[in-house]
């Protein structure tokens, strides 16, 4: 058993399970009668430190702080299967986005994550195309009949980047370092 | 004038039972059943919970006592198509089925089935884990016992050519030209009992039951678990039919499920936990882990139930539902992923067989049933009630719903529920004038003691299926020679009318006085030919059946010389007996046309009504000022929130308007003699300081129960506590006078004082209504005190099956907190300092509140001092203990006396109505009838003999015996009226007082003597067999009907108990020269007369030592148990036995050549 988690009810954030429902698709976080099937079902429970079903009355019970920071809700494969699965029709997978939100908001953004953004802000690209990679590549999907890459408008996706507040939030920070 | 007809659609175990009690109480009932026999689920289960009882030895005698019942017209295979009218008089067209079988001249003998080519078609039966044949009789206790030909699946009436079944039936009884009828009744009113579907485990794909061969249904276990079975019991898994090791139960498949089913499907937890705990039973190196979410039980000693499940049997509760099942190509076993909810973790574990809990859907019909009746349904597609006080009433006047089919029901709550629902339904019709129900008999035969008795044989070839194996014609010569034989004969078919016939001549030509059947069973046949007998002018009792079919014929279908051999035996053992008996006549008495109701609660006031409606006088005790029990202290009834004041004063109102009814407050029984039909009573008024005497027919116990006060939990009843911490009777009271403040933080904890270990700080059961409670006060509070912060602390979430959507609406705004360990409740600057761990979110929480509301169990009124004087017996827990806790939920073993409501067990407001209108329709059958009415089987005491040592009060479990202190003469009395005929009391005198009557001494006897004296016998060992009536027997039938072979050296001797068994008939069996004696009996728990076979084990053990000692080898010697449904099991004890004996060799007239065991032990020492 893991180890337990000491709390006052005065420390709950109460409010945190509104918050998290008032939210465009988000109500069915209410709906959880604490089954267990979206963990048991879970594609990718060695990996994280919360199961699903533990995230949710995390959420329920106002331990807002214990979910925002846990890798759960950044190690989700999106696979859906807990929200295709889930009795309740609680779409977990869409909680957790916006739980990613929130945690991004606070800052808690784990360095994998805010790396990769950082790969598409400077190429554009999840995996670089580089000049040193371009040959390989170029002549990997000739031979495979692929078309030629067209490299993105790097300015329109740091706009995107930017505009969404995600620059904000990953970025700018790197830079004040 | 009313009509008298009432009919009952489906023939599950409601319906039987609500055709059963009206026909009892004299209405004429038209039963109709969908399939060819009754009998529903109750006859696929394997076993009940909590009892174990065998779900078909318990069920048969009912599904025949209610086709052979006069006053019902059994439909089966039939639809209801059409029903205009109203209440009082509704015009039914029913349909009947083409059966393509003549079911007058068909005689069950199932030959057809042997010879139909179709051997594939999966069995609905056996949910498709067996096959049956085109024609078809569907399980071997099928009531009628009739073919019916499949039209869409027979060769004939398919593609026009095979007509096997045609040439092999001898009755003639196959009709390929039979079509569709429709036949119109008129009727008074309508129960509707069609019970339920369950949902294709298939559309969750995650379980994989289309795909994966190792996955199967609960009912689909049953099936594997059940002796008669498709694989005899044995837990073989579909893939490879190896025996299954590693088993997992997986609960709410597709229940509680938004998209599927939103509620809950009530049963599966307990039948989940009983599956788990026979399959252990079984096999006790087998695995078993059940999946769950809420373990959810729904009624008595259930709770309990499930822990010795977790306790002694050692079954594997995994707290999560599975969300992944994979299978291993290779060898099919099955992978299972669940999140294990008390840890947190997410665990996976290989199993070789899954069973899945499957959700219970309204009839996939029911939507047009509905339609045809003019009744509504609710939002779940169950059939609609008023409200959620009512379940039997539908929405039509004159049209009432029982068991499944209004919502998932177990069997004992079926059973209650069909009671009330006949109560309902008689009020449209009248009972059949004595007119109308008596037949016309001649006068009785004089029969006097020194009679010589001529005896007229009988013998049945039954087609093939005796005169194949056995030489008939040489019997019907044998016959002829045995003493006092006078007529001895052959029929193609005994059951035919055509033998009827020929049975009565031959008693008005040769002035036969006892008459003698060889054929197939006395199970299902004795009754017809007692009623033939008597038609003749013969007493029935001067009749006895001899069965050389199922015990005979079938079993020893390969040695036709020795089982020729054994008919002789068994016919000239039936010979000896019958000569002895004599004529026996029914026991009546008259009944008081008054009834004592105890208790003025809901229940106490639903069976007064019922009572009083059908115009009998009731008296009703309440030991308050005021009735309403229960309900006085509740604010707002059920989910539907109903006011409970209006709800009383609205009943009360036809209550204390009704003329037939007195009420007695302020009240008590203090005194109760006498017995059924004739009860005095003394009720003693606390305001008056007078006695009251009454004279009643029938006595209803409906005392309830009361919310336990949690002193010493919680600092509950401590100094100036009663703001802070309270019950939720007493929250609910809060809430009336709107008491409470908004903004507070209030901790709900569930389970204070009850669900607890043996021995600890409360009650070991479930109170079933307090989470409901619990959850309505929480959406009360949030509604009115919006700003309220509430947190639940609960163990498992416990609700009905129409009340899971308010659950989760609580969820969404309460806080659910799950604790395994209780929570701690401190004070602290004037503060409550409520300390749990959640589970869910393995956090220690420490919580500040401001109130703490506590829900405490049901704790019954005081049971004993009444207990005592109706002589009705309390179980652990202080509730009144019924005659069965499945069947006969609502009476008490003591006939006369029945029980309604909480005192029974802790229940909901229209479980206790159901309850109480149920016990109302059990007691006006003694009412209505005027006098009460007991099978000729009972004990009779010489006084002359009695010692009144008082051993037969002791072993009686129906109060029929005893020594009567008030008599001058101190000697045991039987009444004749209370007595069920088992014969437990005449084993158990040691004075030899008891006759037990149509068992008498001098009627076995003759019979051990013939057993074991065979003129022609060249074979030894020779065993007599001595069989229990209801379950040994019956094995022994079901090991026929199925074919399993044994040896031939078996002579069988049917007694209505094991009980009846005195040590002499064994010692007696020995003396006359029997190498073995076997003795079966029902298993242990499931005695018809209920503890008969723990006094037979008494005298086994005893006489065990006794053998030894006269020089028996004690192995000759044995007692086994076999249910009605071990057939297999009834041939594997037998060949074993024989087997046994066989080696021991021929018992010597001067005994066994005993090892000196115990000298050799000394001579060690």
């Amino acid at each position: 058993m893991s180890e337990m988690i000491k709390k006052n009810a005065n420390d709950l954030d109460l409010n945190f399970r509104y918050e998290i429902a008032e939210k465009v698709g988000a109500k069915s976080l209410l709906k959880c009668i604490q089954c267990g099937v979206c963990s048991s079902g879970c594609t990718v429970t060695e990996y994280v430190d919360l199961q699903p079903h533990r995230v949710v009355a995390s959420c329920l019970l106002g331990l807002k702080e214990e979910v925002l920071s846990s890798n759960a809700i950044w190690t989700c494969s999106l696979c859906h299967r807990c929200t295709e699965r889930c009795p309740k029709n609680v779409d977990y997978s869409f909680i957790l986005a916006l739980l990613r939100n929130m945690a991004a908001k606070e800052g808690k953004i784990p360095k994998e994550y805010s790396s990769t953004v950082e790969v598409i802000y400077d190429n554009g690209f999840v995996v670089p195309y580089t000049e040193g990679m371009k040959k390989n590549i170029d002549r990997r999907r000739e031979r495979m009949g692929l078309p030629e890459i067209v490299p993105p408008n790097l300015d329109d996706i740091r706009f995107i980047i930017n505009e969404t507040g995600l620059g904000d939030l990953v970025i700018k920070k790197e830079d004040d370092k | 004038m009313a009509s008298s007809s009432i009919m009952v659609i489906g023939g599950g175990i409601s319906g039987i039972e609500a055709s059963l009690t009206l026909a009892e109480q004299g209405y004429k009932i038209i039963l109709v059943e969908k399939t060819s026999s009754v009998g529903g689920r109750m006859a696929q289960l394997d076993k009940t919970f909590p009892t174990l009882d065998c779900s078909i030895c318990i069920l048969a005698p009912k599904m025949v006592e209610v086709s052979r019942h006069p006053n019902v017209e059994l439909l089966a295979y039939s639809e209801v198509q059409e029903v205009n009218g109203e209440a009082g008089n509704f015009n039914v067209k029913v349909l009947k089925k083409a059966r393509y079988v003549d079911w007058d001249t068909c005689t069950g003998c199932a030959a057809c089935q042997e010879k139909c080519p179709m051997k594939k078609i999966p069995s609905e039966f056996e949910e498709g884990m067996g096959n049956r044949t085109a024609i078809y009789i569907p399980f071997p206790q099928a009531v009628p016992r009739k073919a019916v030909i499949d039209a869409e699946k027979c060769l004939y009436l398919t593609k026009g050519a095979c007509q096997l079944c045609e040439k092999e039936c001898e009755a003639g009884a196959i009709n390929f030209d039979m079509k569709d009828e429709v036949v119109e009744y008129n009727v008074a009113s309508i129960i509707t009992a069609t019970g339920y579907d369950q949902i294709d485990p298939g559309i969750l794909d995650r379980y994989h039951f289309d795909e994966y061969p190792n996955v199967i249904t609960a009912m689909q276990y049953e099936r594997l678990l059940s002796a008669s079975g498709p694989t005899g019991g044995e837990l073989l898994r579909p893939s490879d039919k190896e025996h299954a090791h590693n088993i997992a139960f997986v609960a709410c498949v597709g229940s509680r499920n938004e998209d599927i089913c939103s509620y809950c499907s009530k049963f599966c937890c307990m039948y989940m936990a009983k599956e788990g705990v026979v399959t252990r039973e079984h096999a006790p190196d087998t695995d078993v882990t059940i999946y769950f979410n809420d373990i959810r039980v729904i009624g008595k000693n259930q709770e309990e139930f499930i822990e010795r499940a977790k306790d002694e049997y050692n079954l594997h509760y995994h707290h999560g539902v599975p969300g992944d099942v994979r299978e291993n190509p290779e060898n099919h076993n099955l992978y299972v992923k669940a999140a294990n909810l008390d840890t947190g973790e997410v665990e996976t574990k290989e199993f070789d067989l899954i069973v899945l809990a499957n959700a219970v859907t309204p009839r996939k019909d029911a939507e047009k049933l509905a339609e045809i009746l003019g009744i509504e349904r609710n939002e779940l597609g169950f059939f609609k009630t008023k409200d959620s006080t009512e379940d039997l009433k539908s929405t039509k006047n004159g049209v009432y719903v029982t068991g499944s089919c209004q919502s998932p029901d177990d069997i004992a709550n079926s059973v209650a529920k069909a009671g009330g629902a006949a109560a309902l339904a008689a009020s449209h019709a009248v009972p059949l004038s004595e007119e109308e129900t008596k037949i016309e008999l001649p006068p009785l035969r004089p029969i006097n003691p020194g009679d010589e008795p001529h005896v007229g044989v009988f013998i049945c070839r039954c087609g093939i299926n005796i005169a194949g194996y056995i030489d008939v014609p040489n019997l019907v010569e044998y016959t002829k020679t045995l003493p006092n034989v006078v007529y001895s004969m052959e029929n193609k078919y005994s059951c035919s009318q055509l033998t009827q016939d020929i049975i009565k001549e031959k008693i008005e030509e040769l002035n036969l006085n006892r008459v003698v059947v060889a054929a197939c069973t006395p199970r299902t046949h004795e009754p017809l030919f007692q009623k033939t007998i008597r038609e003749a002018g013969l007493n029935e009792y001067l009749f006895n059946f001899v069965s050389i079919r199922e015990l005979d014929s079938w079993v020893h279908m390969k040695d036709n010389e020795r089982a020729t051999d054994k008919a002789k035996d068994l016919i000239r053992m039936g010979v000896a007996r019958v000569i002895q008996q004599k004529p026996e006549y029914k026991i009546k008495g008259s009944v008081v046309p008054e009834a004592l109701v105890v208790g003025g609660g809901v229940a106490g006031i639903s069976s007064a009504i019922e009572i009083a409606n059908k115009g009998y006088k009731v008296h009703l005790v309440e030991k308050e000022d005021k009735l309403g029990g229960q309900l006085n202290q509740i604010y707002k009834i059920n989910f539907d929130r109903i006011d409970s004041k209006e709800y009383l004063e609205n009943h009360l109102k036809e209550f204390n308007s009704h003329k037939n009814i007195t009420t007695y407050l302020n009240s008590e029984v203090i005194d109760v003699k006498g017995s059924i039909g004739d009860f005095k009573v003394k009720v003693k008024s606390k305001a008056q300081a007078k006695n009251t005497d009454l004279n009643v027919g029938v006595i209803i116990t409906a005392t309830g129960a009361y919310e336990f006060k949690p002193e010493g939990w919680y600092h509950y009843g401590e100094k100036d506590m009663s703001d802070k911490v309270m019950t939720q009777l007493e929250l609910s009271e809060k809430l009336r006078n709107n008491e409470l403040k908004d903004g507070e933080t209030l901790v709900f904890i569930h389970c204070v004082g009850s669900r607890q270990p043996v021995g600890g700080n409360g009650v070991t059961y479930c109170s079933l209504i307090c989470c409901s409670e619990s959850i309505r006060h929480a959406l009360y509070v949030k509604e009115t005190y919006p700003n309220s912060n509430i947190y639940v602390l609960y163990r498992d979430i416990r609700v009905g099956t129409d009340e899971e959507t308010y659950y989760w609406k609580a969820r969404e705004s309460v806080n659910y907190i799950r604790f395994n360990d209780y929570p701690m409740v401190d004070i602290a600057n004037n503060k409550l300092k409520v300390e749990v761990q959640d589970i869910l979110t393995q956090t220690d929480l420490e919580i500040e509140a401001d109130k703490v509301v506590l829900s405490t169990p049901l704790i019954p009124h005081d049971t004993q001092k009444l207990g005592e004087m109706i002589k009705c017996a309390r179980d652990q827990n202080g509730y009144f203990l019924e005659a069965h806790i499945k069947l006969r939920p609502v009476d008490f073993a003591t006939d006369g006396i029945y029980l309604a409501g909480t005192c029974h067990s802790p229940k909901g407001i229209a479980d206790s109505i159901s309850q109480g209108r149920g016990a109302a329709a059990h007691a006006l059958i003694p009412l209505i009838s005027g006098e009460v009415e007991n099978e000729p089987l009972v004990s009779i005491v010489n006084p002359a003999l009695c010692i009144s040592c008082q051993k037969c009060e002791e072993v009686c479990n129906f109060g029929a015996i005893g020594v009567n202190f008030d008599n001058e003469l101190l000697v045991s009395e039987s009444n004749p009226l209370l007595c069920k005929g088992c014969g437990d009391c005449a084993a158990a005198c040691p004075a030899g007082a008891i006759t037990m009557s149509h068992f008498a001494d001098e009627q076995i006897y003759p019979m051990i003597r013939e057993a074991v004296r065979g003129d022609f016998v060249d074979e030894r060992p020779r065993i007599v067999a001595f069989l229990c009536n209801w379950c040994s027997y019956a094995g022994a039938d079901t090991c026929g009907v199925s074919r399993f072979q044994y040896p031939t050296n078996i002579r069988p001797i049917r007694v209505m108990c094991t009980g009846r068994i005195p040590k002499h008939f064994i010692l007696q069996a020995f003396l006359e020269g029997a190498d073995g004696v076997l003795v079966g009996g029902c298993h242990i728990g499931d005695c018809h007369y209920l503890e008969g076979n723990y006094d037979m084990q008494m005298r086994y053990n005893e006489l065990h030592e006794i053998i030894e000692k006269v020089g028996i080898n004690p192995d000759r010697y044995r007692l086994e148990w076999v249910s009605a449904s071990e057939g297999k099991r009834f041939s594997e004890v037998v060949t074993e036995f024989v087997n046994r004996v066989k080696q021991l060799g021929p018992l010597a007239k001067t005994g066994d050549k005993i090892e000196p065991k115990k000298e050799k032990a000394k001579g060690e020492a």
